[in-house]
């Protein structure tokens, strides 16, 4: 049960024209994050949602599923069960989900490649906090082969799940059941996240 | 705009990979973009926290009051945000809209603040 009672329980138009088209796609319940994303959404949910489906999506040295990856490794390291669900999800619609397993909780980063590997125990100290990483770590990712594109695009992947963790696990957002992350996953893969 | 759920259940393929293409280099640019416009949104006028708390949390800046305890905690990673805690912040008189916007602030903040890490370190190594 999300912590607000207001977005738990929806408002404004939209958000009530939604619920049905949302119950039928994803079964009940409707995902917490969607009813938080939906919850004044010009001031947040069409923001991130851009925000979200510039990083996660689009032109990128990182393949969606790569940073998708990403995405759900920062969620585990934020023990946002909801996000990892998710975004773990979502890049096993394209890696087996034991390499999806392996990458997010650290058994063996080098399952989803050497750049995937190098980038991991970056952005899992990042999240840990800006001031874990330094100068050695700059040198370290541009001496695997990874340019500073590809480093800016996996921190963006990273930064919002940094974002959207936060709100998930403060306003006690739950975690959806595996079968709930695939559908999930579905429409995200096949329709992003600027809705 | 929501598309029509008959439309999700098309084709589900999966994404290609999206490298080497015209644009990459443009789209750092473009999140950078998007991220500043979700911080100017959160941190704009449209709010019934005051404009100046919200950036203040946006740019990673302590505010005083039990909305400050939250903000802490959720700069932490908000995995200690309790029940109690959130109906306390009702209780006392803050509203849902302000509770949210502080939530949302603060983690914007917490987001902004490794990404201006990173690229700080960025230019700060030249290649």
């Amino acid at each position: 049960m999300i912590r607000l009672p207001v977005i738990e329980r929806g408002r404004g138009l939209r958000t009530l024209a939604l619920r049905p088209v949302l119950r039928w796609f994803f079964g009940q319940p409707t995902p917490g994050f969607v009813k938080v994303l939906l919850y004044r959404h010009k001031f947040f949910g069409k923001l991130v949602g851009r925000y979200g489906q510039a990083v996660l999506r689009g032109p990128s040295r990182w393949s969606v599923a790569e940073r998708e990856l990403f995405a759900a490794l920062v969620s585990v390291e934020n023990q946002c069960g909801y996000c990892a669900g998710v975004h773990g999800a979502n890049a096993g619609v394209v890696l087996d989900a034991g390499v999806v397993d392996d990458v997010v909780h650290g058994r063996d980063p080098g399952r989803a490649g050497p750049r995937v590997a190098v980038m991991v125990p970056f952005l899992r100290r990042l999240s840990q906090g800006a001031d874990r990483i330094g100068p050695g770590d700059v040198v370290a990712l541009r001496s695997a082969g990874l340019n500073d594109e590809e480093i800016l695009d996996a921190v963006h992947a990273a930064v919002l799940l940094e974002i959207c963790n936060r709100v998930v696990n403060a306003l006690g957002v739950e975690p959806m059941d595996p079968a709930q992350n695939r559908r999930a996953a579905r429409f995200l893969m096949r329709h992003g996240y600027d809705l | 705009m929501l598309r029509c759920p008959l439309l999700v259940l098309g084709s589900l393929s999966p994404p290609s990979r999206g490298s080497d293409q015209v644009g990459v280099g443009k789209m750092v640019n473009l999140r950078r973009r998007r991220l500043e416009e979700l911080a100017d949104g959160v941190g704009g006028d449209a709010g019934v926290l005051p404009g100046g708390v919200r950036r203040d949390l946006v740019n990673g800046q302590g505010i005083v009051g039990d909305l400050g305890v939250l903000a802490e905690l959720v700069a932490a990673g908000g995995g200690a945000v309790t029940d109690e805690q959130i109906r306390r912040l009702l209780v006392s008189g803050h509203s849902a809209d302000a509770v949210f916007e502080c939530v949302v602030a603060a983690a914007a903040g917490a987001g902004l603040e490794r990404l201006r890490a990173v690229e700080r370190l960025l230019q700060d190594c030249p290649p």
